[in-house]
């Protein structure tokens, strides 16, 4: 639970980043577009043992990614907020997301 | 996304960033309204509408006592078809819009039915996963507050919110979050046991080998009729192969996650180090 809105919290901090640092608006937040970052693709990686000697409260910490940036859109040009949404893909450098 | 879409753009197309808050805000309460427990534990609703169908009527209260935590069978079991529902469960209006299922609603159901829900009922839709900590309950109710103006009781008694909240900050949302993460009772959120880990490894395991992901909010039998055609692919290949996997194929699980219908270009999407939010939920 403490990982999950520790997660959350990075999540809104990324948005936040991107926003007024790069002026750049996701629009199109979903289950399928906010993903967890691991760190290998394996299932010890992604649900890892109780490390001995940790405390009871340890708990695998997580970077939270906002994926899927088609749907973005640039604000920091007059009217980008207007603009509708369109298919084009913005690849953004955000904690090395592959986009595509 | 639809459930996801914040009120104010669900209305007005104008998408501001304070809508993406309110979207991820609606994601952290759905994912805490079907997550049983961390490692993508899902919430039992079959049950609990079985349940209702006996007793006629179903309230949220009811629910979140009746809570079971949903681990091997349902991921690994894939063939275990919910089309065992012979009878058409009774499923309350109300809360259908953080059912899986909530696909088939339209964006102003979705808004009507988030909009009429009271907050003892907002609190006790969450899993007691969630809601045993209190902090969380209060501080995801001190969230919607954020996105929502306060109710107001009309002449007719209906509770209606009818003008959408003032824009929020980034720094609102994340004092009230950092609140709840720092509130949170470790005796109460403690690590899973050695088993139950092994059960996530082996439903994350059986994930990567088959990419056969029921998403989150989408209905299992939704979710097997758009992939029908699949399934007879599939079926042929099984006859020629001999194997006894059901994949649904990587286009399939990766377009499902969110929605079925219309997000068929994403192949290839998830294919680093990554698993997705409600995995570790």
């Amino acid at each position: 639970m403490f990982a999950y809105i520790h997660t959350l919290s990075n999540i809104y901090l990324g948005h936040c980043n991107t926003y007024r640092c790069r002026k750049v608006l996701h629009r199109d937040v979903s289950d399928g577009n906010t993903i967890l970052l691991v760190n290998m693709i394996s299932a010890e990686a992604a649900v890892p043992p109780h490390p001995r000697g940790a405390g009871k409260e340890w708990t695998p910490m997580r970077d939270g990614v906002a994926s899927d940036w088609g749907s973005a859109t640039d604000y920091s040009e007059h009217g980008g907020a207007s603009l509708p949404r369109t298919v084009s893909r913005l690849f953004l450098d955000t904690s090395g997301i592959d986009i595509m | 996304m639809l459930p996801f879409e914040s009120n104010a753009s669900v209305l007005n197309a104008k998408v501001e960033f304070y809508h993406d808050l309110e979207s991820y805000f609606w994601l952290a309460y759905l994912i805490s309204c079907n997550c049983a427990g961390p490692f993508n534990m899902r919430r039992d609703w079959d049950g609990k509408i079985k349940l209702s169908a006996t007793h006629k009527t179903i309230t949220p209260s009811s629910i979140t006592g009746l809570a079971e935590i949903k681990t091997y069978g349902k991921i690994l079991d894939v063939d275990c078809s919910t089309s065992s529902n012979i009878q058409e469960p009774i499923t309350p209006l109300y809360s259908q819009w953080v059912r899986p299922g909530v696909h088939s609603l339209s964006l102003m159901e979705i808004v009507q039915q988030r909009n009429s829900v009271s907050d003892t009922d907002f609190a006790n839709l969450m899993t007691p996963y969630f809601i045993r900590h209190k902090i969380v309950r209060e501080g995801m109710l001190e969230l919607r507050s954020l996105f929502w103006s306060p109710e107001t009781q009309s002449p007719d008694n209906y509770v209606r919110r009818n003008t959408i909240a003032p824009p929020t900050t980034y720094e609102r949302v994340l004092s009230i979050l950092r609140r709840i993460r720092d509130g949170i009772d470790p005796a109460k959120d403690q690590y899973p046991q050695d088993q139950e880990l092994e059960y996530a490894r082996a439903r994350y395991r059986h994930y990567l080998e088959t990419g056969n992901r029921t998403p989150l909010l989408v209905d299992d039998d939704d979710f097997e009729g758009h992939i029908v055609s699949k399934r007879k692919a599939q079926s042929n290949a099984r006859s020629i192969h001999g194997s006894t996997k059901r994949a649904r194929g990587p286009g399939a699980s990766e377009a499902g996650f969110g929605a079925p219908a219309h997000r068929g270009t994403a192949s290839g999407m998830w294919a680093s180090g990554k698993s997705k939010m409600k995995a570790i939920a």
